[in-house]
């Protein structure tokens, strides 16, 4: 079973945003975003887990109205905006970096500015794919050697050169 | 007024300018000779960039005593010799210091060395770890002896140069002075510290980009690992005080706008009173910009670490420590000489997390007194400590080293009492990588190596990071085929004798 955890932040231009969030098409909540919300819940056990968030709910001139408020100098007064602020799994902070690594339309650095549905796709073991998710994105296997600060997940490299000394032991434990 | 060239060797990590070398150029200066450096190994990079070739493949023959260069790369590597012979010559120094950072320099060494005797009357002064460091090929080295009684050289120096060096300026004789015995420099805050200002910063970039020094704040160990022969070039621990330490950073930033710091300490927290004294500083001390610094870090019994020793490293400027966990055994460890638990890992680790600092654990497989079950509880460490790795806090493991046997280690007087046996050379020597513990007779060296294999297999299945995973490897592989030609030697297995480093 994996736990998420999720806390959000709001803003309000003629009402607070919405919000749905399904874990594998089911819905796991339903409501307005009121400044804030803290949501803990415990995710039906799956190989494979899609989280969509939709929001926000904003009327982008549909009956003539728009849920953000400019003044005369051009500045926004008033927007209906989300922002994510943490996402957890197990326990383990995903960080800042990982989430403003999500994209969708009208959503940039964590926040939304219209409607858009952000997914968020893992799988099990979820340690396995928080550390592949936060970690892994610098992977280059053409790092040089000895200045490897890139290549700490090169493991294709490495499992076929284990697989090789295998075959070495094992070719000389034959031929003793 | 007296003209000293300084120069370091190839192999050098080009991340940072050369503290050996800084520190000599004080030396030297405080002798009151007019100094100038020159990096050999940035001006052969610069050398090899304005031929469009790339340094990481004459880097590669450097760093591995089996390569060699092909004609061409030689042809490359003694036009560059000629070519610095050529321009240091012209200069007319008086003295020409050349630091060897260790047994990997020998190599460009001899040959520069050999070219600027006929290029310069100078008189030539060789020192640093890789002077008398142990290399594959000899079991104790006379490269300097060689080159002196060559007449190559004009001086070798042994121990630390802070005071041979300004001996031989006076007397010419001395201890450390063309001869091992050296002397030990008990104040180590009397010494000068390293000048910079004989480098430009922007010849080196650290990983983060950033401009980074080398900082020492002691010499020695305060721990006596068996494994390690650290005692035998400096047999005891010293270390500066915190104030003079954090003074060094404090003025490395001040005066070189320099923000990332890295300690070449056997361990950063060796004496924790100086430690504590460093980081109190370090934290009161008003950057306009943050510090970071990394370095070698033991753990210790969580009972004499309070929880705020956590928060005063992360406000000093710590970023990541290095730590040698090297197995998951407490028994094991304990074996080693290190003083730690699994417990005591544990509560560091939270107070890591807790306080946003990351570690990077040292490994290695099959210690002597290893058991199957030893190995299950290295393996189990991966699931167990996995959601460090997840928050951050584990930057990655690092499983590099073959247990050899060095001469001069506590284990090589071990290795004697309980009749290690050793796999023998074809010179005669024994090897002292192929031991054979008679009470532990099951871990030959394809057992260390299937263990060694199994657990970096482990260690990718939990998904943690491996920092030199390949050159692992690659050691790991060749020192199998050497096991293979070494064991199908008719001799049998020999007590020691003498030893073959070839780790």
């Amino acid at each position: 079973m994996t736990v998420l955890l999720l806390e959000f932040t709001s803003t309000w231009c003629n009402s607070w945003p919405s919000l749905e969030i399904l874990h594998n098409q089911r819905q796991i909540f339903s409501g307005m975003v009121k400044e804030q919300l803290r949501l803990e819940v415990a995710l039906s056990p799956s190989a494979h887990n899609v989280v969509e968030l939709r929001g926000i709910g904003k009327q982008q001139g549909a009956n003539n109205v728009w849920d953000t408020r400019i003044n005369a100098a051009g500045q926004i007064i008033e927007d209906k905006t989300l922002a994510i602020q943490r996402v957890e799994l197990n326990g383990i902070d995903m960080g800042t970096k990982w989430i403003h690594s999500l994209s969708a339309p009208d959503f940039s650095y964590g926040v939304w500015y219209g409607n858009s549905t952000v997914s968020i796709e893992f799988t099990e073991p979820v340690m396995n794919w928080i550390i592949a998710a936060k970690f892994a994105d610098d992977v280059n296997a053409d790092t040089v050697k000895y200045n490897s600060y890139n290549s700490k997940f090169n493991y294709d490299v490495l499992k076929k050169r284990i697989q090789h000394i295998r075959q070495q032991i094992n070719d000389q434990d034959s031929s003793l | 007024m007296i003209k000293t060239l300084v120069c370091n060797i190839p192999p050098l990590d080009t991340s940072r300018p050369p503290v050996a070398g800084a520190i000599l150029c004080a030396v030297c200066h405080s002798q009151g000779h007019e100094v100038t450096a020159r990096d050999l190994q940035w001006q052969f990079n610069e050398f090899l960039a304005q031929r469009n070739l790339m340094s990481q493949q004459f880097d590669a023959v450097f760093y591995d005593t089996a390569l060699r260069f092909t004609a061409d790369q030689q042809a490359v590597v003694d036009e560059f010799i000629d070519q610095q012979a050529g321009i240091i010559a012209v200069d007319n120094y008086q003295y020409i210091v050349i630091s060897l950072f260790s047994y990997l320099a020998q190599r460009f060494a001899g040959s520069f060395i050999q070219r600027l005797r006929e290029f310069s009357s100078a008189q030539i002064i060789i020192g640093g770890p890789g002077v008398t460091a142990i290399s594959f090929a000899t079991a104790e080295n006379q490269f300097a002896e060689s080159l002196l009684s060559q007449n190559l050289i004009d001086c070798f120096i042994t121990g630390e140069a802070e005071y041979s060096l300004p001996q031989y300026f006076v007397a010419g004789t001395g201890a450390g002075i063309n001869n091992r015995n050296f002397r030990q420099i008990d104040d180590l805050d009397s010494l000068v510290s390293p000048n910079y200002s004989y480098y430009n910063f922007d010849h080196y970039r650290s990983p983060t980009g950033r401009r980074e020094v080398v900082i020492v704040g002691s010499r020695g160990c305060v721990r006596s690992c068996t494994f390690c022969d650290v005692a035998k070039t400096s047999p005891r621990y010293r270390y500066r005080s915190g104030a003079s330490i954090a003074q060094e950073i404090i003025a490395n930033y001040e005066q070189h706008g320099v923000r990332e710091f890295y300690f070449a300490d056997s361990l950063v927290n060796g004496s924790l009173r100086a430690f504590n004294d460093m980081c109190e500083t370090l934290a009161a001390y008003q950057f306009d910009e943050p510090i970071a610094w990394r370095g070698q870090y033991i753990i210790r019994n969580q009972k004499t670490v309070p929880q705020r020793h956590f928060e005063l490293l992360a406000r000093s400027g710590c970023r990541e420590l290095f730590v040698g966990i090297e197995t998951g055994s407490d028994r094991v460890r304990w074996d080693i000489g290190k003083k730690f638990t699994n417990d005591d890992i544990e509560y560091h680790l939270q107070g890591f997390e807790q306080h946003g600092i990351s570690c990077l654990f040292l490994f290695f497989t099959g210690y002597v007194t290893e058991t199957p079950e030893d190995h299950q509880h290295t393996l189990e460490m991966f699931p167990r400590w996995q959601r460090y790795v997840a928050t951050g806090t584990i930057s990655a493991i690092e499983t590099l080293n073959i247990l050899s046997i060095l001469p001069g280690a506590p284990l090589e007087q071990q290795a004697r009492e309980q009749g290690f046996h050793f796999e023998t050379n074809r010179d005669g020597t024994a090897n002292s990588l192929f031991w054979h513990n008679p009470r532990n007779a099951a871990l030959d060296f394809p057992e260390r190596l299937r263990r060694h294999l199994e657990m970096m297999e482990t260690a990718m299945q939990y998904h943690w990071p491996i920092w030199n995973g390949e050159l692992s490897l690659e050691i790991f592989q060749r020192a199998l085929t050497e096991y293979h030609s070494v064991a199908a030697n008719s001799r049998p297995p020999q007590k020691i004798i003498a030893l073959k480093n070839l780790a």
